[in-house]
């Protein structure tokens, strides 16, 4: 057992997460330069099918945040440090529901039908308005540049702590235990 | 029939014999419906003009021309505005107005009448028959048309993919005389 470990819970929504956020943030940057076309759609589709999903997910992640405390940082690590990390996640947290929820609200003054994977149907948050579908599109756009550059901070940040200052901090979220000879 | 008296009613009122009304159309409607994976997509035009003419004393004889600037869709979105504006779909370039005109005696159908007409839509004519019934304060009429998209060439090459966006468009109007 190693302590200050997150749970299955947490690691499983972490990862899974982290896949789909690039996943569709990918896709995203990617179609904004398409041409119309049924496969553009298509495309378009995805983007909102995985980012709903995030949504959903952002709001298990929420909960599981708000019942549970994340396991501490080390004992030394600097003030400027606990709070960029703690900005940081709350950064990142705000944005897994900012992001999806923009998207919602663009789609909905676009007045494009939406569904989740053409399961079942997905109201729209506002209606159908030239305006509210750029000033949403802006703010989709700024987010998701935000959001990238937060990405690359926690990654970076990650990194830094596995190879720089080996403080074994990245095993808190690995989905795989600290080996044994390691722990020695 | 109630409404078809009234309507009669409203003619022999307004006209002796057989007269033109022209629509007006800051109270006039044209609606449709593209179908965009199972569900409905809204527009309308915004820019049509046109006239009924009938004879008070054969209501079924009477004959609609309908004249569509293409270029005023408005879906409520720029890109998909545009998109509709392109070759692809009405070439608003090529063909920038669009004609439904009567072609023939409606037959009295429930409340109202079926009326054959023809659409001239993208260089294209067909037969697309309305329905239609007065309004009930004799101020115009409304109706309903059903047309298969590419029939008329909207949508081609990869946009005639049925799944995507269905070929099946339903139009909706609300024609109100211009008052005599």
């Amino acid at each position: 057992m190693h302590a200050g470990r997150y749970d299955t819970l947490a690691i499983v929504l972490h990862w899974t997460m982290a896949l789909l956020i690039l996943l569709t943030m990918g896709v995203g940057f990617w179609m904004s330069d398409l041409k119309p076309s049924p496969d553009t759609i298509k495309i378009y589709n995805w983007h909102k099918w995985f980012g709903l999903s995030v949504l959903a997910l952002a709001v298990v992640r929420l909960i599981w945040r708000a019942t549970h405390r994340p396991p501490p940082l080390p004992a030394h690590t600097p003030r400027w440090q606990r709070l960029a990390a703690s900005g940081g996640h709350w950064g990142l947290y705000g944005l897994m529901l900012a992001m999806p929820l923009t998207g919602w609200l663009q789609n909905s003054a676009s007045g494009f039908p939406l569904s989740w994977f053409g399961l079942f149907k997905v109201p729209a948050l506002i209606a159908r308005d030239r305006q509210a579908f750029e000033f949403w599109q802006d703010v989709h756009e700024m987010l998701a540049i935000t959001l990238a550059a937060l990405i690359a901070l926690h990654l970076a940040a990650a990194l830094k702590h596995h190879f720089v200052d080996r403080d074994g901090l990245l095993w808190r979220m690995w989905p795989r235990r600290k080996p044994a000879v390691e722990e020695a | 029939m109630r409404v078809c008296a009234m309507w009669i009613g409203v003619l022999l009122a307004s006209q002796a014999a057989a007269a033109e009304f022209r629509f007006d159309q800051s109270s006039s409607e044209l609606r449709f419906d593209g179908d965009y994976l199972g569900e409905a997509v809204p527009g309308r035009f915004e820019r049509f003009s046109g006239v009924a003419s009938f004879d008070p004393s054969q209501p079924l004889t009477i004959r609609f021309r309908t004249e569509i600037e293409v270029d005023s869709l408005n879906t409520d979105y720029a890109d998909r505005d545009d998109s509709l504006r392109a070759p692809e779909f009405f070439d608003v370039a090529t063909h920038p107005r669009a004609l439904w005109e009567s072609d023939g005696a409606c037959r009295a159908q429930g409340a109202g009448w079926e009326c054959p007409g023809r659409l001239s839509l993208k260089g294209q004519t067909h037969p697309v028959p309305i329905t239609v019934t007065a309004l009930a304060d004799g101020s115009g009429v409304e109706g309903r048309a059903t047309l298969d998209r590419l029939r008329f060439g909207v949508g081609t090459d990869d946009w005639a993919d049925p799944e995507t966006i269905g070929p099946a468009v339903e139009v909706r109007f609300l024609l109100r005389w211009i008052k005599p």
